[in-house]
């Protein structure tokens, strides 16, 4: 998911070994766990729908 | 009989000073400034949300004068308080003589509510879990090291100090020059405390402590910092332009009587204290998560 960065600098390691600093207001792709785990440092700004929420197409009445 | 109520309330707050003192880790962290007073119930505070740059030259010139971004604040200041009950027959032999007070009902209670204020102090106040009315230091923090640096592995922890030095400096805060503190949850600080280099034997938390320059490591329960949720911020002496604890009340500890049973009824007890926690410059604070 897509996410923008709320504190001053975020140092995170998504690919393991690889560390990056984004600064306030950059947006970057972070996996959805780890995103979730960043808590206020960052925005989320796709909010995916949980598959059980997905509602079935409605089928129209003849 | 209010005089005796007085004395015994005093003689309880006297036994709880010393065991809060030793397990209240929030005010240890935190500049904490003279009590203002029950009364005070709001504070106007500036956060600073720019620092400006300095000026090099020969002379002073016009033209260059530049202000330090300010935002004004308003907050509610919370209580933190725990009730408890005083068999009356205690308080009776107390007063005729003068036997030694049990005060575990109290003590327990005043542990509670030092557990809610080094929550409040740590974490933030919420009132429905999720969303925080005031931020704690590590809500309010500035700035994010998530390196997924798990302290079960010897140096794990020295790149973690070193990472949230790295973004501290960043932001104008002389991380690499001012004495520091890191808090721990207690999982991840016993990690630190037992990790041994594997081949030369050489104790990881002597070198971390070396590296947060005369401040220390403080290990908090895990309900009031998550396990790999760890903080690098200032010492409370260093960290004082940075971020304070507003007290308005120190711990205080009052009792009454039930009016229904005015001659034989239990004592009610409570233990109080207020205050909130002022950010004004949140960059000084790094979380590191992940650990």
């Amino acid at each position: 998911m897509k996410v923008r960065v709320q504190v001053s600098h975020l140092a995170i390691d998504i690919l393991p070994g690889q560390n990056v600093i984004y600064k306030q207001g950059q947006v970057f792709e972070c996996p959805d766990e780890r995103a979730l785990k960043l808590g206020n440092s960052v925005v989320i700004l796709e909010d995916p729908v949980p598959p059980d929420e997905i509602q079935p197409p409605k089928r129209k009445r003849r | 009989m209010t005089n005796a109520l007085a004395t015994f309330s005093k003689k309880v707050e006297s036994q709880l000073v010393d065991p809060l003192r030793n397990i209240n880790i929030g005010r240890k962290l935190v500049s904490v400034t003279p009590a203002q007073g029950f009364g005070v119930s709001s504070v106007d505070w500036g956060k600073i949300t720019e620092m400006s740059a300095g000026y090099v030259s020969y002379g002073f010139t016009d033209g260059n004068e530049d202000m330090i971004d300010v935002a004004l604040t308003n907050s509610k200041i919370p209580v933190y308080w725990k009730d408890y009950k005083v068999p009356r027959r205690m308080y009776e032999s107390w007063k005729v003589n003068g036997t030694d007070i049990d005060s575990a009902a109290a003590i327990s209670a005043g542990y509670q509510t030092v557990s809610t204020e080094d929550l409040a102090i740590i974490q933030g106040v919420t009132n429905d879990g999720t969303n925080y009315d005031i931020l704690g230091l590590y809500q309010g923090a500035g700035n994010d090291c998530s390196t997924s640096l798990d302290f079960g592995t010897w140096g794990n922890a020295i790149k973690a100090v070193a990472g949230a030095k790295n973004l501290m400096v960043a932001d104008g805060v002389p991380a690499y020059n001012m004495p520091l503190n890191m808090v721990l949850p207690s999982t991840q600080y016993g990690e630190l405390e037992a990790s041994v280099h594997s081949t030369s034997g050489q104790l990881e938390m002597p070198i971390v402590e070396r590296m947060l320059n005369g401040g220390a490591v403080f290990a908090v329960p895990e309900t009031v910092l998550p396990e790999s949720n760890g903080l690098i911020l200032p010492t409370a002496a260093a960290g004082k332009p940075y971020f304070d604890y507003y007290l308005t009340q120190n711990y205080t500890v009052e009792h009454g009587f039930n009016s229904e049973h005015p001659d034989t009824g239990d004592l009610t007890g409570r233990v109080y204290t207020a205050g909130i926690l002022r950010i004004k410059h949140s960059v000084a604070i790094c979380k590191i998560s992940g650990i």
